[in-house]
């Protein structure tokens, strides 16, 4: 008699765990959820220039506006076939599934709040890392009621979104690594997660989800190595001085040769609605340490070194930390400003 | 019901589909036909007959709802009376492995 009641509880369990996994994700939904949001990092910046619409906030407002538009309509086609297609297979949306698709319209209507937050007030280089964490959190979120594998990949999105800023990765190549994930990740993860060998064996779902890894990681490094490559001019040097006291004659292309101490003034225009400068302001800034700077036609061409270091792509640009701006009242001067910052280079 | 045990099993319940049934519908809420069937991998006519076993014991609700493209599903969903029937003989089970004979 025990064995027939541990044999039926047993089968309790199972039957348990398989109506409380019995959320299915249908691969329209990862398709075209993918699709939308890499059409959207591609288009958005293309088509909302500041040549097009010229001030900040108009901008942000008329492609946030856009952004809703294109998500409110995939989020109802999405509903729509998948509705469909359950009836057609005579199955039902069940409870939990129902609840799943609230937490993931919450998820996306975050991730358009803060892209909407961040037109305004800064913050822009988060965006990538967070929606992707944030569609990680989602998919394992799905996972612990549907395919195992959402779980997995669930969990490596949030990894991959941590990383990007454990590495501190430029913009573009979070932007790209958005891309792919979106437009070729999804897809692909629609099409692996229905497959039977991959639901029934743990050893193929680790194989299935390393080979997924590496088809967003691939493209992404080679992209991120296209376009920050900066290889090392074989120009002649020039010092500065030598350029400055112009001993010899200027080669078309060359490298100059910044020692450490340089005086470097920095021209300063400020505008704004209450302050703004009268004339151009110059401030003293020094080189602490050696640059090397490419120059092809009397003009830096962006390429840069330290130390003699490995050279640098132009679009690892700087970034301002720190940032503090506080006025300050006393007899001898009246009112003044204090402001301060530090300037990190982007040297990875 | 064993004539020997101290213990009174439900004996709607007390068959292995049935139990598989009420406990896939305890954790999914509600299912059709194809579901249930899907899950069970069983045929039309065993599935059938164990619905109406459930049903005439009060245990299983039908209901026919309206999908958007204006079909109407039939879905099956235990009644009160069967998820407290179901707790119990899950209790009863429990107990059976608790004893030691």
């Amino acid at each position: 008699m025990q064995d027939h009641a541990a044999n039926q509880i047993e089968q309790i369990h199972s039957m348990l765990a398989t109506g409380h996994r019995s959320v299915r994700l249908e691969k329209h939904t990862l398709i075209i959820w993918g699709l939308t949001a890499a059409f959207l990092i591609l288009s958005v910046n293309a088509i909302f220039t500041p040549k097009l619409i010229p001030g900040i906030w108009p901008r942000a407002l008329a492609s946030n506006l856009f952004i809703a538009t294109v998500v409110i309509f995939a989020a109802y086609w999405d509903f729509r076939l998948t509705r469909q297609q359950r009836e057609q297979n005579d199955e039902t949306l069940s409870f939990i599934q129902l609840q799943l698709t609230k937490v993931w319209w919450s998820l996306v209507g975050l991730i358009v709040l803060i892209n909407l937050g961040m037109n305004f007030f800064g913050g822009g280089y988060l965006f990538y890392p967070i929606m992707i964490a944030l569609t990680g959190l989602g998919f394992y979120i799905h996972g612990l009621f549907s395919q195992q594998l959402l779980t997995w990949n669930g969990t490596l999105m949030v990894l991959i979104g941590l990383t990007c800023l454990i590495l501190q990765m430029p913009l573009k190549s979070m932007e790209w690594l958005t891309i792919i994930l979106a437009g070729i990740g999804l897809p692909v993860l629609a099409w692996l997660i229905d497959l039977p060998i991959i639901q029934q064996k743990l050893r193929f779902r680790m194989l299935a989800s390393l080979l997924w890894l590496s088809l967003i990681i691939l493209p992404t490094w080679l992209i991120h190595q296209a376009h920050y490559r900066a290889p090392t001019p074989d120009w002649p040097t020039m010092t500065l001085q030598d350029y400055q006291l112009q001993k010899r004659a200027t080669p078309d292309k060359y490298v100059l040769q910044i020692p450490a101490g340089t005086d470097i003034p920095l021209e300063l225009n400020i505008r704004g609605e209450t302050l703004t400068t009268q004339q151009q302001i110059t401030i003293p800034l020094t080189l602490k340490r050696p640059l090397d700077l490419t120059v092809k036609q009397s003009k830096p061409d962006g390429r840069y070194r330290f130390e003699q270091g490995k050279w640098l792509h132009p679009l690892r640009k700087y970034r301002f930390r720190e940032y503090q701006l506080a006025p300050e009242l006393n007899h001898k001067d009246g009112i003044k400003l204090k402001m301060g910052f530090i300037i990190e280079t982007l040297e990875r | 019901m064993d004539a020997m045990s101290p213990f009174e099993l439900d004996a709607t319940l007390h068959q292995p589909i049935r139990t598989r049934i009420a406990a896939f519908l305890i954790a999914r809420g509600e299912a059709t036909f194809t579901e249930l069937k899907k899950e069970l991998a069983i045929t039309d006519g065993n599935l059938e007959s164990h619905i109406k076993k459930l049903r005439a014991s009060g245990y299983l609700s039908k209901e026919k709802k309206m999908g958007a493209s204006k079909r109407a599903q039939t879905v099956y969903s235990l009644t009160r009376d069967g998820q407290e029937s179901f707790e119990n003989y899950l209790e009863t089970l429990k107990r059976i492995l608790a004893v030691k004979f």
